[in-house]
């Protein structure tokens, strides 16, 4: 019984081990890939040891083009999370307060609008922004990002909220508060934890988001990974620049992601529209 | 009598309702506004299009053409092409991402030494922007530059030209599918066992349940229903690899890893034919519901209870 014991443990720590070097080994290799020069990065056998390089690095960042895709991203993923939050905030906190159907019904509105796959909004909003001029456009991607990030940050406070105690919020009520005081005064500082982490996973999808920005823009506001993509299509595929910049990609996402995957369970099952 | 007092009661519990959410039901209002004309508009104006000649290459003006796409549509090969694509791209690797999440999740369950930056590692791909994904399974794929056929020929094996061939190519896919969201099941499947009572195992243990009686007997039961969660969303969401066909194959080569909503995409964006394409991820999407029909309503009744708390 004992040994046994010790046997399934050890086999299942083998099966971790393995599933890690899994994972690591091919983002390791493109972290490697990024350090290469072009001759190192096609030379057989595959070379662990090498002279590192930054060259990549200093084209990439001296690439304007990269730079603007940067600051696109950046804006973008922001304008979104902040004009998100203005709507979801408030939906989230009438939603922890009201009861009955109506409320069951919302929430339930809101998830299954999230399961349709993106492409099935992507063809009118082409049209309709062709038609708007709102094609190549910061404000355009931001709205169309409201479609996964304002489902996703009110699905992600609706269980937070539930879980803060009331008596505040009733003992306010009864000394003559109004709900839109409760939500500012009392409950939103003690939300305030959620919220962060609701903003950081928004940011994450904004930010890694790629169909949308890959029909919706043109040449100004390119995000990062359509920028990554285009480096693929008309550069004669310089893989030392695709590697550096997903490196720069993927960093923030990762450290943000560190941060916030205790919430991760709550973002990631109400579900992501990623193509 | 009591059956006729029961409407009032439930009259009673919904008045009472009215009035508690009446002054919550504008907080709620403007999110309802946004999402329902960023949303069920564009679902709506979709329907339109597909009974539209919209085209943005030919000189015609639109016509209204009613269900002509659709009937062209089962006369497409390529249309039907891409549905049997798209059945292989969903389930092909989701066998594979429930057993290694399901024995993931063990380990993750388990104390050991270290156990808490393995955790870390196995969560990387959660973050994982799709689009990077793809570009690092193109680099492993692609000869020379990815190691994988060199380390395939140092123990024997002549690897294939994984990306040229219609069915490596789908099978690259599924690699990069299987590393990409096997953790999500992972996680899923974690956060359900931590939830599971600790006396079931124990009282198990003492009746003498070796590890894999455990295992058949109590885990699995208890996970049934996360399961079936899991599945749901994985089919709902296994289309979202559309980035990393697009960088990895774009489709090819010759069409085979072509799927309905990137078929819908190349309808749409590279032949400008926008109600033809508007045609094709309507009745992906119909289908998809269909098949989820019976399992999707189960799960919404659980999500629904859990807004519910």
């Amino acid at each position: 019984m004992k040994t046994r014991s010790t046997k399934v443990t050890l086999g299942l720590y083998t099966f971790g081990i393995v599933w890690g070097f899994v994972i690591v080994a091919p983002v390791f290799w493109l972290a490697l890939l990024s350090l290469k020069t072009p001759l190192d990065a096609f030379a057989v056998p595959p070379k662990l040891f090498f002279e590192p390089t930054l060259d990549a690095y200093f084209a990439v960042f001296g690439d304007s083009k990269f730079l603007a895709a940067i600051a696109n991203s950046f804006i973008i993923s922001v304008g979104s999370v902040v004009l998100s939050l203005l709507i979801a905030i408030p939906a989230a906190y009438g939603l922890r307060n009201m009861r009955g159907p109506l409320r069951y019904n919302s929430m339930l509105a809101i998830l299954l609008i999230r399961m349709v796959p993106g492409m099935v909004y992507l063809l009118p909003f082409f049209v309709l922004y062709k038609y708007l001029n709102l094609l190549d456009t910061h404000i355009g991607l931001i709205i169309v990002h409201l479609i996964f990030n304002v489902p996703l940050i009110i699905w992600m406070l609706a269980p937070i909220w539930a879980s803060i105690p009331k008596d505040l919020s009733e003992a306010s009520r009864i000394d003559g508060a109004t709900p839109l005081q409760i939500l500012l005064l009392v409950d939103l500082p003690l939300v305030k934890g959620g919220i962060l982490a609701s903003s950081i996973l928004a940011f994450i999808f904004s930010w890694n988001e790629f169909l949308f920005a890959l029909i919706l823009t043109r040449r100004t506001v390119v995000t990062l990974p359509v920028a990554i993509v285009n480096f693929l299509a008309y550069e004669g595929t310089e893989w030392g620049k695709i590697s550096a910049a997903s490196m720069f990609i993927i960093v923030p996402a990762m450290v943000f992601g560190f941060l916030v995957r205790r919430y991760m369970i709550a973002g990631l099952s109400s579900g992501a529209i990623k193509g | 009598m009591a059956a006729a007092s029961m409407p009032d009661t439930m009259a009673l519990v919904r008045l009472s309702y009215r009035r508690s959410n009446s002054g919550y039901k504008r907080f709620v209002i403007p999110a309802m506004f946004v999402i329902a004309v960023l949303t069920i508009v564009p679902i709506l104006m979709t329907v339109a299009l597909s009974m539209t000649s919209l085209s943005y290459l030919n000189t015609r003006p639109t016509a209204f053409i009613g269900m002509e796409n659709y009937v062209e549509l089962f006369r497409d090969q390529r249309f039907l092409n891409s549905l049997w694509q798209s059945a292989i791209l969903i389930f092909g690797p989701l066998p594979f991402q429930l057993l290694f999440g399901f024995f993931l999740a063990l380990t993750m369950n388990e104390r050991l030494p270290g156990m808490g930056w393995l955790r870390l590692i196995f969560i990387i791909p959660m973050f994982f922007p799709p689009i990077v994904m793809g570009l690092m399974w193109k680099v492993m794929f692609t000869p020379q530059l990815g190691g994988i056929n060199y380390y395939l020929s140092l123990i024997g094996i002549q690897g294939p030209l994984w990306l040229g061939e219609p069915f490596y190519a789908l099978i690259s896919i599924c690699i990069a599918a299987i590393w990409g969201w096997t953790p999500f099941v992972a996680v899923m499947f974690y956060t359900a066992m931590q939830t599971f009572p600790k006396d079931l195992y124990e009282a198990s243990r003492i009746d003498g349940a070796t590890w894999s009686q455990q295992l058949r007997f109590v885990t699995l039961p208890l996970l049934r229903e996360t399961a079936l969660v899991v599945i749901v969303f994985r089919i709902m969401e296994a289309l979202a690899i559309f980035p990393i066909i697009f960088v990895m194959t774009s489709g090819g080569p010759a069409g085979s890893t072509e799927t309905a909503n990137y078929y819908a995409y190349t309808a749409g964006f590279q032949f400008l034919k926008v109600g033809y394409a508007s045609s094709i991820i309507l009745t992906f999407l119909a289908m998809l519901f269909i098949i989820l029909g019976p399992a999707t309503r189960m799960l919404l009744r659980k999500v629904g209870a859990e807004g519910e708390r």
